[in-house]
């Protein structure tokens, strides 16, 4: 019975590989003896990448975060890091990890991406920014040419931190090298997935080398001037075999997301109190991690009430992302309307390998419901 | 010519074995334990952010140290790291610490936003010697970062104690001293807080990871913060400085079911120590291996051998023809710190006459979990002899 449902239903993707999966990986560790320290998983795992994303360089990481501690230390030398004021924490904890400033700028309207006028806006008008990091959130893209267009005019390093759009493509080709490097994530919540971990992907032979040396104390290659700092970021090889499993199965978890996403459109009602959020284009391939509703500004103020329903009918829905960013940086939020608004207005619904058509029945009804019942 | 590379390759394969020998622990935890462990990971589809797996090896972790609290990290070397930025008093410039010791140390107090200074050892234990601090720093100094030497430990108490008289905070590096229990109590419970690590090469194998044991309840949150994007318990962003470094599940139960066959690594360890010990009468005229002290309880994981005056030249020689048939000896602690970066202010008019000494006459032999006990005397022959020829300039 659809009112019965008893199982969680999370926000995550969580093509986690099965057991047997794992058993397979802890029976070629215990084999080999082969631990850490870029074992052959993980060479295997980086060619695999190299492949399917078509980048020659691929670097496997501990995690997305410290993928792109390690990006912004081989890359931005001095001055501020420019970044969207709305992504996941993890943008900004990795410029002030590196201990460069974050400075903002705004998103378009009811998208996630960054505004490209408020974006030239700050180059033209701050020249201490130095690096552009610019996250690919919600599986969509932002205008790359523009972008790269922008960089290129304003003489600034451009890294994407594409964690939560892995597998996405624009225009015909999956994004791997539309900056100077690309941070992806592999999250246990993500597409694919080593429990924690990540990769960055570069063309450029010197970055490779120097991301290497900075990744770990063993496995650099080439003979780069040594960063003043290394740090760690080994993926192990557990990591890297669940990896490659999870990566063998990449089609079929993108064809599923892209049922549960278009059963969504198909059976939610939005009757003008909400958008759901279309990541793909006519450019853009999406890889559908996500499903967003951006409630309209009339209704906004019940999203605390539709995530506490939706969550007591155990549907763990988020606000992503609903954060005080000026820990980061103390720029006037206001200066940020439309980030502010969306940060006010998300709300994300259950997709992954854990939801059912059923699932989306269940959670469209409630909803639905919950909409037709406000008295506007 | 002789080749004389190729006959010790011969030599090694023939006596030893043709697998590469290291020095790293290695530990091949019972893949069905590790099995057993992840299936409360799928049971509750949880495999990452602070997962059941993590919570019970962070409970047996601190139990076994008899410490208050205990918070696991993705890597040892990003908990150094938490540990400096939370623990160090922020308006100072240096971390005090030793430069012969881990090659990344330095590294991790860079991370944290401090300049390194360097003080020298104590030729005893081959620890932090605080009684070479140059008083003219004193007052600029943030941290104290004590790291137990790979033989023998510090005296966490004496350093703890002047740590205390002068108001700065100490955190002191345990990777190598994990089992260790002191007069004064288990490793794990001195200073502000304690940093271990998870490597396969230490003495808990959980791939990658380590761990942090602190009495301390405000810094265990600030800790547990840090590791989690700053996010506090309400779902707040707390503080500027923080980052992802929580290990998964995956490495946790690598660590747990190692930790639950710690008592055979050790027995292993030991055999291997002593068997070392028996068969230095083969080479006493060119190096002795560093006594454990057996009061402490040590872990016995690593073979230090301190070469005689007289052989002090053959050593990266040696250690270079080891390498080179599969006998992965290193240097130990290699360069020492204050050599690496000595533009770096804060070292320029040390004398650090110990550290220089002692830079040059010690290397680990082959031990941990792989090594086989009857592997030891040909691999002490084999020593022996290279190191004759190196010394009559053969090769």
């Amino acid at each position: 019975m659809l009112d019965n449902i008893s199982k969680v239903l999370p926000v995550g993707q969580l093509y986690v590989p099965s057991f047997e999966d794992f058993k397979d990986v802890v029976d070629h560790l215990s084999k080999n003896n082969y631990y850490t320290n870029h074992g052959p998983l993980l060479k295997s795992l980086e060619k695999e990448l190299s492949s399917y994303l078509g980048v020659k360089y691929v670097l496997g990481v501990t995690n997305a975060t410290i993928g792109l501690i390690i990006a912004l230390e081989a890359l931005h030398e001095e001055g501020s890091v420019l970044t969207p004021r709305f992504s996941f924490p993890a943008t900004m904890n990795a410029i002030c990890m590196i201990g460069a400033n974050v400075c903002y700028c705004d998103t378009l309207q009811d998208s996630p991406n960054a505004c490209l006028e408020s974006l030239e806006d700050k180059l033209i008008n701050d020249n201490s920014i130095k690096t552009i990091l610019l996250p690919n959130l919600w599986s969509t893209l932002n205008q790359i040419e523009h972008i790269k267009f922008l960089a290129k005019k304003y003489c600034a390093t451009l890294i994407y931190d594409s964690s939560q759009a892995f597998s996405c493509s624009y225009e015909g080709e999956k994004i791997s090298i539309n900056g100077s490097a690309e941070v992806f994530s592999f999250h246990a919540t993500k597409l694919i997935t080593s429990l924690e971990g990540g990769c960055i992907t570069t063309n450029n032979s010197s970055l490779y080398e120097k991301l290497t040396h900075i990744r770990s104390s063993y496995g650099a290659v080439g003979n780069v001037l040594k960063p003043l700092r290394i740090g760690s970021g080994r993926m192990s090889e557990l990591q890297a075999g669940l990896c490659l499993k999870s990566l063998s199965y990449i089609k079929r978890s993108i064809e599923q997301n892209r049922k549960i996403f278009n059963l969504y459109k198909e059976l939610l009602k939005p009757k003008n109190k909400y958008k759901i959020f279309e990541p793909g284009s006519r450019k853009i391939e999406s890889s559908y991690q996500y499903v967003v509703l951006i409630l309209d500004q009339a209704v906004n103020q019940v999203r605390g009430k539709l995530t506490v329903h939706l969550n007591n009918n155990n549907i763990f829905a988020k606000a992503y992302f609903n954060y005080d960013f000026s820990v980061f940086n103390d720029e006037n939020p206001m200066d940020f309307p439309n980030s502010i608004k969306l940060s006010k207005s998300c709300i994300c619904l259950p997709i992954g390998e854990r939801i059912t058509p059923e699932d989306v029945i269940y959670i469209s009804k409630i909803v639905n419901d919950f909409f037709d019942s406000l008295d506007f | 010519m002789v080749d004389i590379s190729n006959s010790y390759l011969i030599e090694k394969n023939k006596y030893i074995g043709s697998e590469t020998l290291s020095t790293s622990s290695l530990y091949s935890p019972d893949s069905t334990t590790v099995l057993n462990y992840i299936k409360t990971s799928y049971y509750h589809k949880q495999f990452t952010n602070r997962g059941p797996l993590v919570e019970e090896l962070e409970e047996k972790l601190l139990n076994f140290h008899k410490a208050r609290y205990c918070i696991t990290f993705c890597s040892g070397f990003w908990a150094l790291v938490a540990a400096i930025k939370n623990v160090a008093l922020k308006d100072r410039k240096y971390v005090l610490m030793p430069s012969l010791t881990y090659r990344r140390l330095d590294d991790a107090v860079l991370w944290a936003g401090f300049t390194p200074l360097y003080c020298d050892i104590d030729p005893i234990n081959l620890g932090l010697d605080i009684n070479s601090i140059d008083q003219k720093y004193l007052t600029n100094i943030s941290l104290i970062l004590a790291v137990h030497p790979m033989v023998d430990c510090l005296n966490a108490y004496s350093i703890s104690k002047f740590a205390l008289s002068v108001s700065i905070p100490v955190v002191f590096d345990s990777v190598e001293s994990v089992n260790e229990k002191l007069p004064e109590g288990k490793v794990g419970n001195f200073g502000n807080c304690e940093i271990f690590s998870l490597h396969a090469s230490k003495l808990i194998n959980g791939l990658e990871g380590g761990y942090i044991t602190t009495n301390d309840y405000n810094l265990y949150n600030e800790l547990k913060e840090f590791q989690n994007f700053s996010l506090n318990s309400k779902g707040e962003l707390t503080q500027k400085y923080s980052m992802n470094a929580k290990l998964n599940e995956g490495h946790a139960a690598f660590a747990l079911a190692s930790f639950d066959e710690l008592d055979l690594l050790l027995r292993h360890n030991y055999s291997i120590y002593n068997e070392y010990l028996c068969l230095e009468k083969l080479v006493c005229d060119k190096f002795r291996i560093r006594r454990y002290n057996n009061n402490m309880s040590p872990s016995y994981m690593i073979i230090v051998a301190e070469l005689d005056k007289k052989y002090i030249d053959c050593r990266d020689k040696l250690i270079m023809t080891l390498n080179s048939i599969n006998i992965l000896s290193r240097i130990y602690y290699f360069p020492p710190l204050h050599k690496k970066r000595e533009s770096m202010i804060g070292t320029k008019d040390l004398k650090l006459t110990i550290t220089d000494l002692y830079s040059k006459k010690l290397f680990l032999l082959p031990s941990g979990w792989p090594i086989q006990k009857d592997q030891i005397y040909p691999i002490m022959n084999l020593i022996n002899k290279i190191i004759d020829d190196i010394y009559l300039k053969k090769c």
